[in-house]
């Protein structure tokens, strides 16, 4: 019985720490209709600054404290809104998605450099040494700060938002803001403000948490995605069904932790908060067919078939002689930007045309490598790395294919993350290694690096011809049409669900062939290479790279995998990557369409300038 | 009451539109105080475009947007509400989620009435309001609902009131009570424009009427004057 | 062709439809008019399965077989011979002119066993509703009158039997509202059955053979434009009684 009420405890608080989290959630997306996937890191950020503050510099507890949650988050919140986020309102999910995707990069990068991991950094528990027994149960100060504070801040949000004429306005604005800028209210100015107070609720979960464990940059960033699953059990909306799943969440896991074998612990545990996000992403309503609007997306011109295989073999071409130049370091890192491009053209297909946004491709890639190294490679073991990822994709895809936008994203980061924790761990070991063979081809030595990384070339070309001639066909077209106006595509007999499916099965199959090549690259692949993080890295290159274009692919797969490459030869650099990629994730509000895009721009304005140039000859020639 | 300087709202070769789209092609429009003037024409003639403009939601490209004489192009909504426009927009303007209490407080955003004045002058003029102050708006009738979007007129005390087809698709009865209000309201000093669909509704509570049609303004004159034309502009050759 | 049955539709406390029925016969054009806000557009989407009625139901067929379409989904009521436009214009924006008409002759491609060129469909339909020249145009470059001819054209390439066409002339100048006329009634000869929600009142008189009135969710006249156009009832409802 104490077993129980002491595990419940420890879950409680815990559960607390993540109520306080999701609620913080909760108040930016519906306030602002932005998902905040850079939530924890705020309060990764805010955590560290504390420690700053009161242990570093040895401020005393209370000051720090209020400075971090009351002064410091607040207005990081407030200048994220009016930096990143109000550029971005009405922009697509995917665009919104990553951009605070990138937020999240680019914070993780800030609590590296400033915060290196080479040295441990505790924090003292609050009150440390004072507890209190209530019958047989030892409760410390620290457990009853976390609890007493949740139940103040719950306490106090309910009074705000039903009470005060600034909380009744923000659940307005939520409403219509039309309506509430005619009744006198400022939607930008409540908008703001919801980030701010979502960022010091952000920045009190972090700094109530790290006492409980060692100050983690990734960790810390990565266990307030429990959060997330509590902030869906209130469907992103319901405050109390919010608090009661993150209770829920962190109570049940403290009693499998307790009571469950090692086995179970091991593989279970880390996984089942996005297990239950995931269930509750699946009980969601299904969405009314969402209507269209009248702004289109300006897509780059499609390039006709005769212009792509121009261009495929020319970059073959390119790539062979290129090859022979470089050292064998170079050629394993190029043929990796090479693979990362092939698996990025699953995401032009998926999110581009298709404008659903995934964030678990690289856990297709892992399931293609892996079907290629438990096969033993050889023609099946390819055909396995395809059909594999397409079956795990179908499958994902058969649950998860009436969900949209920002609960599909989430739906397949939970998906990511379990796999992570179960799968991937358990089935090449803990940091542990399988290995894949490359592929065999007749007259070719896949063996040579060289050849290999010209096989790469090859099947990066095919890949983005094949993408851009199914764009010109009848699928290509659906995709889009179904993408512009669901209503419209299914009053005209296209089935959402079937073509969804369809276009989801075939971007898994991609990403499963550019794992299995991957593998073969390196010749061998661990969990460490299909993280969820970086997954969500992909996307956010792909997008910066421009989603509609294998050129853009391309120079955003190159670019990643080159960069620390530059970073050897300039450390300092080390530290702007993650400034660029801030930058680039604000240039997204200016240009939705990325480096690919202003290429295709750039195109465009030179064709023009070339035909009227043409003009003004004839012109010249009729009035000569 | 003394000839006022100023008209209310003054709308001079107005041009505004969505995107690249222009809607309203050059309308002038004048608001005396105290007038009620009925806003007419067929669908898609670019009549709730021009009261989006007059309250701010919409930027005009050209022209010129006076309120109580002061040139005010680019203020955005909530500026301008608070230098006393108040527009009801069409469909029910209402917070669904929030109750009709809270639906209240929104309303009095601009001014500062005390709770008890509040409730004095909404749920005196609509005791029906005063029984459901409890009940989520969404949840009211399509009546209640367009009383509870037209208290907003009572409780900030507007120098311009911008109607946009407020009796869609409520019952005679509720319609009437409405423009009885409108009418009171007018008499209290209000320069009212009107945008109504029930033509003959709008003409007998107006002062002066205006016919847009194309972005246009075709006609404009007493509300006598313009009834002749009505069935031409509004519903062809039909009626 | 379709008939529809006692339908009912609720958004929170406001009635949208109350108990409306209403049929539509072969290759016949029927008009639907009322006031804004009455439901004639809730209607459509309720016959073309967006909107979920609280009762009611619809069905579609001719002679003696008819099948209840009520539970099924848009796309598979597509497929038995539904088609529509809206009122607040659905094209797809990121696609040109032929592109969007090409998108629904594929799409009709995919599950009906005609196998006409879809290129050639498209370019038929947008010659039939005058679009031809302007097919290599983005639609997000035209103007919302000829974006309603856009998405008549992407109707007609799924080759409904029924059409439901939700204002397909604001937006139009008088003679182009004129051959919009001509053409629905080009199509009703070729066998096609019409609905038309439209608030240019002479164009429904011209073209219509029969007419129902919808008010407050409720049908309050039906007959020959002649007997709508005299009944007391209608007036009312169309130009507003003096309410004050």
């Amino acid at each position: 019985m104490t077993t129980f009420l002491a595990l419940s405890l420890t879950g409680l608080v815990v559960g607390c720490i993540y109520a306080l989290t999701a609620c913080g959630l909760v108040v930016t997306y519906t306030t602002s209709g932005v998902f905040n996937f850079a939530h924890g890191a705020i309060g990764m950020v805010a955590a560290f600054t504390y420690w700053q503050l009161s242990v570093a510099w040895g401020w005393p507890a209370p000051l720090a404290f209020l400075t971090v949650l009351l002064v410091l988050a607040p207005l990081l919140g407030a200048v994220v809104e009016r930096v990143l986020v109000r550029p971005l309102y009405g922009a697509p999910i995917g665009v919104t998605l990553v951009a605070t995707l990138g937020l999240l990069v680019t914070l993780l990068g800030v609590g590296f450099l400033a915060w290196p991991p080479d040295t441990t950094r505790v924090l003292p528990k609050f009150f440390e040494g004072h507890t209190i027994t209530v019958f047989s149960l030892v409760i410390d100060y620290n457990q009853l700060l976390v609890i007493v504070t949740s139940i103040a801040v719950a306490v106090g949000l309910r009074v705000f938002f039903s009470g005060t004429r600034l909380g009744i306005a923000m659940r307005a604005v939520v409403d219509d803001p039309e309506l509430a800028a005619l009744a006198g209210t400022k939607p930008e100015r409540v908008s703001q403000l919801s980030w701010a107070l979502g960022a010091g609720l952000a920045a009190l979960a972090g700094v109530l948490l790290a006492p409980l464990q060692t100050l983690n940059v990734t960790d810390l960033t990565l266990l307030v995605i429990n959060g997330y699953a509590a902030a869906m059990a209130g469907r992103l909306r319901n405050l109390p069904a919010t608090v009661a799943g993150a209770l829920v969440i962190g109570i049940s896991s403290s009693l499998v932790l307790g009571y469950a074998g090692p086995q179970v612990v091991n593989y279970v545990r880390p996984a089942i908060p996005m297990i239950l996000l995931f269930v509750a992403v699946l009980f969601l309503k299904q969405e009314r067919l969402r209507a269209g609007s009248l702004a289109g997306l300006r897509m780059p011109r499609t390039a006709g078939l005769r212009q792509s295989v121009g261009v495929g073999l020319g970059f073959v071409v390119v790539a062979g002689l290129v090859s022979g130049q470089l050292s064998p370091a170079s050629l394993a890192i190029g043929g990796q930007g090479m693979v990362l491009a092939f698996i990025m053209l699953s995401l032009v297909l998926l999110s581009g045309y298709g404008g659903q946004v995934s964030l678990c491709q690289l856990t297709f890639a892992g399931l293609g490598a892996y079907a290629m190294g438990k096969s033993g490679g050889g023609a099946l073991g390819l055909l396995a790395a395809i059909a594999l990822p397409a079956a795990a994709g179908a499958l994902v895809a058969l649950t998860v294919v009436r969900l949209r936008g920002l609960f599909l994203a989430l739906a397949t980061l939970a998906f990511a993350q379990a796999m992570d924790q179960i799968f991937f761990n358990h089935a090449l070991g803990y940091g542990g290694t399988l290995e894949i063979p490359r592929p065999r081809l007749p007259l070719v030595d896949t063996g040579d690096d060289r050849a290999y990384f010209v096989l790469l070339a090859v099947v990066f070309a095919l890949g983005a011809i094949g993408l851009l001639t199914l764009r010109r066909r009848a699928f290509g077209r659906r995709l889009i049409a179904l993408n512009d106006s669901p209503a419209a595509s299914a009053t005209m007999g296209v089935s959402p669900v079937m073509t969804r499916l369809l276009v989801f099965t075939l971007a898994s199959a991609v990403a499963g062939l550019g794992g299995a090549l991957l593998g073969g690259l390196h010749g061998s692949v661990s969990p460490n290479d299909f993280l969820l993080l970086n997954s969500c890295v992909l996307l956010l290159l792909a997008t910066l790279g421009g989603l509609y274009t294998p050129t853009g692919a391309f120079l955003a797969a190159m670019s990643y995998a080159f960069f620390p490459e530059l970073q050897k030869l300039v450390p300092e650099l080390g530290q702007v990557q993650f400034l660029l990629t801030g930058l680039g994730v604000l240039a997204l509000g200016r240009n939705r369409y990325g480096i690919g895009g202003q290429i295709a721009d750039a195109g465009e304005r030179l064709r023009s300038l070339r035909v009227h140039q043409v003009d003004r000859v004839e012109v010249a020639r009729a009035a000569g | 009451m003394t000839t006022p300087a100023h008209d209310a709202l003054e709308l001079i070769g107005l041009r505004a539109g969505y995107g690249s789209i222009e809607v309203l092609h050059g309308v002038s429009l004048r608001v005396p105080p105290a007038t009620v003037v009925a806003l007419l024409g067929p669908n898609g003639a670019g009549k709730s475009t021009l009261l989006k403009v007059a309250s701010g939601t919409i930027t005009p490209k050209d022209g010129c947007l006076h309120v109580g004489g002061v040139h005010v192009n680019g203020a955005d909504a909530a500026a301008l509400a608070r230098a006393g426009i108040c527009r009801i927009p069409e469909g029910r303007g209402i917070f669904p989620n929030l109750t009709v209490a809270e639906n209240l407080r929104m309303w009095t955003g601009v001014g500062d009435l005390k709770p008890a004045e509040v409730a004095e002058r909404t749920y005196g003029r609509f005791p029906r309001l005063g029984e459901r102050r409890k009940q989520v708006a969404g949840t009211l009738s399509g009546g209640e609902q367009q009383m509870l979007a037209m208290s907003r007129a009572l409780l900030v005390d507007p120098a311009v009131l911008l109607l946009d087809e407020i009796s869609m698709g409520l019952a005679p009865l509720i319609v009437a009570e409405l423009y009885e209000l409108v009418g009171s309201l007018a008499q209290q000093g209000i320069a009212i424009l009107l945008v109504e669909q029930f033509a003959q509704t709008a003409l007998a509570v107006a002062d002066h009427a205006v016919i847009l049609s194309h972005g246009r303004v075709t006609r404009t004159g007493t509300p006598a004057e313009v009834e002749e034309h009505l069935s031409a502009a509004y519903l062809g050759g039909a009626a | 062709m379709l008939r529809v049955e006692d339908v009912e539709v609720r958004f929170g406390g406001v009635q949208a439809l109350k108990g409306v029925s209403l049929e539509v016969p072969d290759a016949a054009l029927v008009g639907l008019i009322g006031p804004n806000g009455a439901g004639k557009t809730t209607l459509f989407n309720v016959i073309t399965g967006l909107e979920k009625p609280n009762r009611g139901s619809v069905r579609l067929g001719a002679g003696d077989t008819w099948v209840d379409v009520t539970s099924l989904p848009p796309h598979q009521r597509a497929r038995r011979g539904l088609g529509r436009t809206f009122q607040r214009i659905e094209v797809f924006s990121s696609l040109t002119v032929h592109e969007n008409v090409l998108a629904a002759a594929e799409a009709r491609r995919s599950w009906s066993r005609d196998d006409a060129s879809p290129a050639q469909t498209a370019s038929e339909m947008l010659e039939r509703v005058g679009l031809r020249h302007l097919e290599h145009e983005r639609v997000d470059m035209l103007s919302t009158g000829l974006l309603r001819l856009v998405e008549v054209a992407r109707a007609l390439a799924s080759r409904p039997r029924l059409l439901l066409l939700d204002e397909p002339g604001s937006g139009l100048d008088s003679t182009e509202s004129e051959a919009l006329g001509d053409l629905l009634v080009e199509l009703v000869q070729d066998g096609r059955s019409i609905l038309l929600v439209e608030h240019d009142v002479e164009l429904v008189m011209r073209v219509c053979h029969e007419i129902h009135v919808l008010d407050f969710g409720q049908v309050i006249a039906h007959g020959t434009p002649d007997e709508v156009q005299r009944d007391p009832a209608v007036q009312a409802a169309y130009l507003g009684t003096s309410a004050a």
